[in-house]
């Protein structure tokens, strides 16, 4: 296993019409927060380069307070970094900008509003964008569809279940279409058997229109199984640019099973369990 | 893995004995609850009718001294009532024409000065200490004041239920903002929101109970000070009503005037709560 250069992604996973444009640009990027009065700032990320292409699928793994969901926040823009660059270009090469509504952003947390009914959540996204109520009734039911949640339209957040509600939060993220996806441990609040399901779910989703997607999380197998290129952050620097080999399209629920995968999870383990022990022995 | 036998439940099977019990139980169970309800409501009609029962005959019996000019009595406040029909329900009127218009002017600048503040943080910060002080203020006091500069026509009255209405319904509003879930503001505002679009689709419905909370105690005050300001100087309303009768020794008068201002604020009550609960169906730990 090695560190890639940018474009290291081709070799192994053959996709014909993957488009070779940059997706994001990041450059010189630090940032830290203002602490408290008689506490010194920290970096939360250190001079961070980082190129992603479109149509990409990138899992970024950390210890917590690596800094992944702050180089997230802005990414998303929803955060000012207070150092260097973050520049989101849409497949056609223009930017991205926060306000085209093209941006989804999904997080652990379903962040559902809780007065209005599940389909209306799903539509929210493409409410925002000013999309007409009939197409957005029709990306809606679509997108319910799609998470399996199908005939529970009218039903509200609290009368759903913990993993109903994370999927309706997927499904509004599908709903809006959106040309980048920036996801924040978007399965982890959920039992072993939904995640697993909404893990699979998504590939498929994913694989039938590949979009560029910036995705955190901090459970080691799931990195490998989604993405095609896993970053190891530490200490607010990508410290590990590694190469997922595994063809596409992906069958989830074999791959978890499968012995080059099992090792490849062991190895991506190692790696990561010596960034963090680093972090532990500096603290 | 074991084979699970597929549910031939085509026929609806006989009820086994534990559905049976669950039934039974159930139904014991609603029963038992309706009885207690129709309890609580007849020991409530009892403690009424036991209070005017006293009350008519200690006047009655002449136990409470004069009745007539100091403690009245139940039919003394019907035969008021009845007396006074017309000039009490113009009076109501004006009351709550002056309490409504307060409600609503304290209620609308409330919103749009606290959605402000909760947008302008250095706003808030200014604001801070003055609206601390005015609220602790007793805005009763400010009676004389409002007379002074608006005479004792309704524009009084509004003046008072609005400086009243206005700092409780304020301090609710951004007591509501602030308590709003900082996900759902993220997740607005990562789909592209704006500013508008995140107070007026996400913040403030998402602050409506606690809003709602606000408003009940409002429309409370709002009464309050026009009652107030009516008993200080006024042309009309309830509370010179109220006034009158007591200058000219009518307990039953003043009595009459507050059966009427109990069932009108009993019926508002309803109102607004029917209300909230139509706009607050989502809420999930309500009913």
């Amino acid at each position: 296993m090695t560190a890639t250069s940018d474009d290291g992604r081709a070799a192994t996973t053959p996709r014909e019409t993957a488009p070779k444009d940059v997706a994001v640009r990041i450059t010189g990027l630090s940032h830290w927060f203002i602490p408290p009065k008689g506490v010194a700032p920290t970096l939360v990320l250190d001079d961070l380069d980082l190129e992603i292409l479109q149509g990409q699928f990138v899992a970024i793994i950390g210890s917590s307070g690596c800094g992944k969901t702050t180089l997230l926040n802005l990414v998303a823009g929803i955060d000012r970094a207070r150092a260097g660059q973050v520049e989101r270009l849409s497949p056609d090469g223009m930017p991205l900008r926060r306000s085209d509504g093209r941006l989804g952003y999904m997080f652990a947390r379903d962040a559902l509003l809780p007065w209005r009914n599940l389909a209306r959540n799903v539509e929210y996204g493409l409410e925002v964008r000013g999309v007409s109520k009939a197409e957005r009734r029709e990306s809606a039911h679509q997108a319910i569809g799609l998470v399996g949640l199908a005939g529970s339209e009218h039903k509200y957040p609290a009368e759903l279940s913990q993993g109903m509600r994370q999927r309706a939060n997927l499904a509004r993220l599908l709903a809006a279409n959106p040309e980048f996806f920036l996801m924040d441990e978007p399965f982890s609040a959920l039992d072993a058997e939904t995640k697993s399901v909404m893990q699979a779910e998504f590939m498929r989703i994913w694989e039938a229109r590949p979009r560029t997607v910036l995705f955190v999380t901090h459970d080691i197998t799931e990195a490998p199984l989604l993405a095609d290129r896993v970053l190891i952050m530490s200490k607010g620097r990508i410290v590990r640019d590694i190469e997922v080999p595994f063809a596409r399209p992906r069958n989830v629920d074999e791959l978890r099973f499968d012995q080059t995968y099992v090792d490849f999870v062991h190895d991506l383990r190692d790696e990561f369990t010596r960034w963090s022990t680093t972090v532990r022995k500096d603290q | 893995m074991t084979t699970v036998a597929p549910a031939t439940a085509e026929a609806k099977p006989p009820a086994s004995p534990i559905e049976v019990q669950m039934t039974d139980s159930v139904r014991v169970a609603r029963k038992a609850s309706s009885r207690r309800r129709n309890l609580v409501f007849a020991t409530q009609i009892a403690v009424l009718a036991a209070f005017l029962g006293l009350w008519q005959w200690g006047a009655d019996s002449g136990t409470l001294g004069n009745a007539d000019l100091f403690y009245g009595s139940p039919s003394g406040v019907f035969n008021a009532l009845v007396d006074n029909w017309d000039r009490l329900l113009a009076s109501l009127g004006a009351t709550a024409a002056a309490a409504f218009g307060g409600f609503a002017i304290g209620v609308g600048c409330a919103l749009l000065i606290g959605v402000l503040l909760t947008q302008i943080p250095f706003l808030a910060r200014v604001a801070d200490p003055y609206i601390t002080v005015l609220t602790g203020l007793p805005r009763i006091a400010l009676a004389p004041l409002f007379v002074l500069w608006f005479g004792i026509g309704s524009s009084a009255k509004m003046a008072l239920a609005f400086s009243l209405v206005f700092f409780i319904v304020l301090i609710n509003v951004l007591a509501g903002f602030r308590g709003v879930d900082n996900d759902i503001v993220v997740m607005a505002r990562s789909f592209g929101a704006t500013r508008l679009k995140v107070v007026t689709g996400v913040t403030l419905p998402a602050s409506l109970p606690v809003l709602f909370a606000g408003l009940r105690l409002g429309i409370v005050f709002s009464i309050l000070g026009v009652i107030a300001m009516e008993m200080t100087a006024a042309s009309n309303g309830l509370g010179l009503d109220i006034i009158r009768f007591g200058q000219t020794l009518q307990p039953n008068g003043i009595f009459a005037a507050l059966v009427i201002l109990a069932i009108a604020m009993a019926l508002l009550n309803w109102v607004l709560r029917t209300i909230e609960g139509r706009l607050l169906a989502w809420v999930p730990d309500r009913r």
